[in-house]
């Protein structure tokens, strides 16, 4: 079922990280249609980029070779200068410079300023995307995530890799 | 990412997901997805482009409003500026 490139990776990741790691298959993807148009609509962004802020929450574990399931929260309005990346899969060079490269803030005031857009969510969530053990991410840090996406009134998500 | 998606998806929220791998994204099966064919650390353009960064934020968006069943992975149109 995997192509030969996902079937590389997983042999690298089992070989120098995890030695049960393989790659999740699904069959099918939840749906829930767009209840109404975007520029009614609250936006909240999600990245795994591994963000945080530096002034007042602990890094994530970025160098545990079975990655790490836990979130954060990050307040629209915190200064660019308290965040940092905690996340050893990737080059930081970009994100490092321009915030907007992976968490659009940004980008978003601009689209509810233009009327495409309702709201920006005051509260974006933050994970850690190199993660070969899936388990505590699928059963207990998405939901949670989501239960409080849907208690801050978020009508769609928008998520943001690295 | 496509995981986080699809749990926020079953809460009742509408998500579309920016993805750098059509790969991964094939398996995981996040609920709408956009591909670029951007470098890892960079999803939505370079540092200070933010005219292509707006650009792959539009086209993720639209998708909200214009896909209509689940597991779609629509190609970005955007190019890596030179």
């Amino acid at each position: 079922m995997l192509n030969s490139k996902l079937a590389a990776v997983q042999a690298n990741v089992q070989r120098r990280w995890d030695p049960h790691f393989e790659w999740i298959h699904n069959e099918a993807a939840p749906w829930t249609p767009l209840a109404k148009p975007l520029a009614q609509c609250t936006i909240g962004l999600v990245t795994t980029c591994g963000l945080y802020r530096a002034d007042v929450q602990l890094p994530f574990d970025a160098w545990h070779d079975l990655g790490d399931p836990s979130f954060r929260e990050i307040h629209i309005d915190t200064p660019a200068d308290r965040l940092r990346i905690a996340h050893t899969h990737y080059n930081h060079q970009h994100l490092a410079a321009d915030l907007n490269v992976a968490l659009p803030i940004a980008h978003f005031a601009r689209l509810v300023a233009e009327g495409a857009v309702g709201r920006l969510s005051p509260w974006t969530y933050s994970f850690m995307g190199y993660l070969p053990q899936t388990r505590q991410l699928v059963n207990e840090t998405a939901p949670a995530v989501a239960r409080r996406l849907k208690a801050d009134g978020v009508d769609a998500a928008f998520l943001t890799p690295c | 990412m496509g995981l986080i998606a699809r749990a926020i998806e079953e809460q009742g929220i509408a998500t579309v997901c920016v993805v750098m791998s059509r790969e991964i994204a094939e398996n995981v099966k996040p609920p709408r997805a956009l591909h670029v064919r951007f470098p890892y650390g960079a999803p939505l353009g370079p540092a200070g482009h933010s005219e292509t960064q707006m650009a792959v934020v539009r086209e993720a968006l639209a998708l909200l409003e214009r896909l209509d069943r689940p597991g779609m992975i629509v190609e970005s149109t955007v190019e890596w500026p030179e």
